[in-house]
Formats: C-alpha cells, structure tokens, sequence
C-alpha cells in the first residue's frame, strides 16, 4: 500500500513539475515567443507576400518598452495598463525581401500614398479578432511607418477582451483582410495551450 | 524426395520469394499517384470564399439600397408630374448607381475569384507533395474528368486540410 501511494506521490510530483511554467530570461523569452513552433507567432505566405501574426504577451511588451532595463521601468503600473488587452503585431513583407511592400509593383506616386493612406487610416477596419467565439474590433491600432528603410510593414493592434478577461487564456483567432495585395482574409488561431504555456520572464537586469 | 533435393527446393523457394519482394519494392518505387478533387465543389467549400462573399454582399447591399431610395423618388417625381429637371436629374441617378452596382458586383466576383485561387494553388501544391502525390486532377464539370470512381476522389479530405490550414494560419 506504502509503495502504491509512493507511485502516486511521485507522478503526481512530476506532473506538477511538467505544468509548471518555465521561468525565463530576457533574451531566452524573446526567442521563445518569436518563435514559430511556439504557436505564438504565424507565418501565411501569399503570393510571394508574408504575413506574420505575432502574439505579444504583456511580458513580452514590457521588454521591448524597458528595452530590458526594468530598474527605470515602473512594471506594475504597465501591467495594469495592459490588463484585460490582446496585442498583436502584423508584419508584411515581401518573402524575397528585395523591395518594401508599399513600393512593391506600383506605378505612379498616387498609388503609393493611396497605399499608404490606406494603412495609416484604413486598415483597422479590416482587422479583428475572434476570442472564445465572439468578435472584437481592434480598440488601438498603428502603423509604423518606417519611411521605407526596412524592407517590411508593421502594424500594431490592440483589442479590449471580454469583462472579466485579465489577460487572454482562450482561443483566439487574428483576421486581416489584406485589401491592398488582393491575398484575401489572413488568419492566425492562437490555441489555449500556446497562451497556457508562455513562460514567466524573469525581471532581472 | 531426398535430403539434398529438400534443400534445393526451399533455396528456390526463398530466392523466389526475395525475387518478389525486390519487384514489389521497384514497383512500389515506381507507382504514379494520382488524385482528383472537384475544382468546384473545393472553391465552394472553401471558407474563405463565404466570408469574402459576406463581406462584399453587405457593401454591395448598401449601395443596392441607396439605387432602391433613387428608383423610389424617380417614381414619386413621375408620378406627381412634378419638374422635368427634377425627373431628368434622377434618371442620370438611377443609371449612374445601377451602373456601379453592376461593375461592383462583377469586380467584386471577380476580386473573390482571385483571392481565392492564389490561396488554394499553393496549399494544393503542399497537399499534394505532404501525400507524396504526382499529379493532382481537377475536375470541374467542364469534361476534363470524365470518370473517376472513390478511389481517386481526394476532394473531402482537400477541403478539410484547406479549410484547417486557413484557420490556423501557418
């Protein structure tokens, strides 16, 4: 009986430990979650245009705002900030990355700045995410615009959950209905157990 | 029989067997899948295309309301004989806007038919190479596919990896 219940003790021992969450470091953190098998970030490829869906845990957020040095960073109240929030960031880019993809294939000035237009004041209409089954338009939305010196555009996206939600734990799917490249509605589902399993990251200079 | 002759005979037998195994194996090696999907049946099936299609019908019905509100006071103005101009004014309404409903409509056919072609060729080109196929048939009712019975019909299980790879992205 002793030896039944040592057996017991022990799986039960090692399925805590497996549950538990990793703690992580900065740099360890960041690769993590830019990561593809992580289930956080999604890459749809179209047409020689990639669309990458990138997840942005709060901590993940916090790293990249402190850039690290979380002494001059007041935590507590980002994280409060962030709370019952969703972020996400779009990248599209060009697979070769040979040209920038306002500039790809366009004919005159006018279609650049209808382009650019488009994704400065537009675009978040064709953005929304579906969490546990009900549809959220997006409460934050910004395009980096970076002028063209990098070969890719970045949109940032943010979406109030549902009351009661502090941070997201459910499924959860990001559309972006790509009307400028005509590559249709891009999708990413981000699953319970992708957001259940994100790392602490540990707040360490 | 004798012992020697015993031996003979399951050496041969085993060599024959070896013999076919090797065939088989070549044969294997050598065997050209082919798969036919319904080119229809996967375009309709495809959930994209429902929601491209849901989004373009509520734009497409706003502007056919506002055509709807035109036609509505054309008949009035008709209808009180009131001012020529007024009439002659809507009239120009009415086509312009039934003209754009109708290119709306087609482009808008058009813009889904695109999208949705760009997406499926290249999952159908990874179908086909994750299931080791050779030559994937589509068949569109048009008479490029005559006959194909179950065996070669891969289009249910097309539309479920298509329609899994939409929603998980990746």
């Amino acid at each position: 009986m002793r030896k039944v219940i040592n057996c017991i003790g022990i799986v039960f021992l090692f399925l805590s430990l497996a549950s538990c969450k990793k703690n992580m470091k900065a740099g360890e953190y960041v690769s993590y979650v830019s990561k593809n098998d992580n289930g956080l970030r999604k890459n749809t490829v179209v047409d020689g245009f990639e669309f990458c869906m990138q997840y942005r845990p709060y901590d993940y957020i916090i790293l990249m705002e402190s850039k690290g040095n979380f002494k001059s960073y007041d935590l507590e109240k980002r994280s409060s900030e962030l709370k019952g929030t969703a972020w996400f960031s779009i990248t599209i880019k060009r697979s070769d990355n040979n040209s920038t993809p306002l500039r790809y294939g366009i004919t005159s000035i006018e279609e650049y700045n209808q382009r650019l237009n488009y994704y400065l004041n537009e675009a978040k209409k064709d953005i929304w995410l579906v969490y546990d089954n009900e549809t959220i338009h997006p409460a934050s939305y910004l395009f980096e615009n970076n002028y063209n010196l990098t070969p890719q555009e970045t949109i940032m996206v943010g979406f109030f959950l549902p009351a009661g939600e502090d941070y997201p734990k459910k499924n959860m799917q990001l559309s972006y209905n790509d009307q400028v490249f005509k590559s249709g509605i891009i999708k990413a589902t981000y699953s319970e157990d992708a957001l259940r399993n994100i790392p602490n990251l540990v707040y360490k200079n | 029989m004798q012992r020697n002759e015993i031996k003979i005979l399951c050496c041969c037998l085993l060599m024959c067997v070896i013999t076919g195994l090797i065939v088989f194996r070549l044969a294997e090696g050598h065997e050209r899948k082919i798969a036919v999907v319904d080119a229809v049946k996967l375009f309709d099936a495809y959930n994209m295309k429902t929601e491209l299609e849901d989004i373009a019908k509520a734009q497409l019905l706003a502007e056919s309301k506002q055509l709807d509100s035109i036609s509505n006071a054309l008949q009035m103005v008709k209808a009180m004989k009131a001012g020529e101009e007024d009439a002659k004014r809507l009239e120009y309404s009415y086509s312009y806007m039934k003209s754009k409903l109708d290119k709306d409509y087609a482009q808008s056919n058009r813009d889904i038919n695109e999208k949705i072609w760009k997406r499926l060729n290249p999952l159908l080109d990874e179908y086909g190479k994750k299931s080791g196929l050779h030559l994937i048939i589509g068949a569109n009712g048009m008479g490029s596919v005559l006959y194909n019975d179950a065996f070669y019909d891969r289009t249910n299980e097309v539309i479920k990896f298509v329609n899994k790879r939409y929603a998980e992205g990746n």
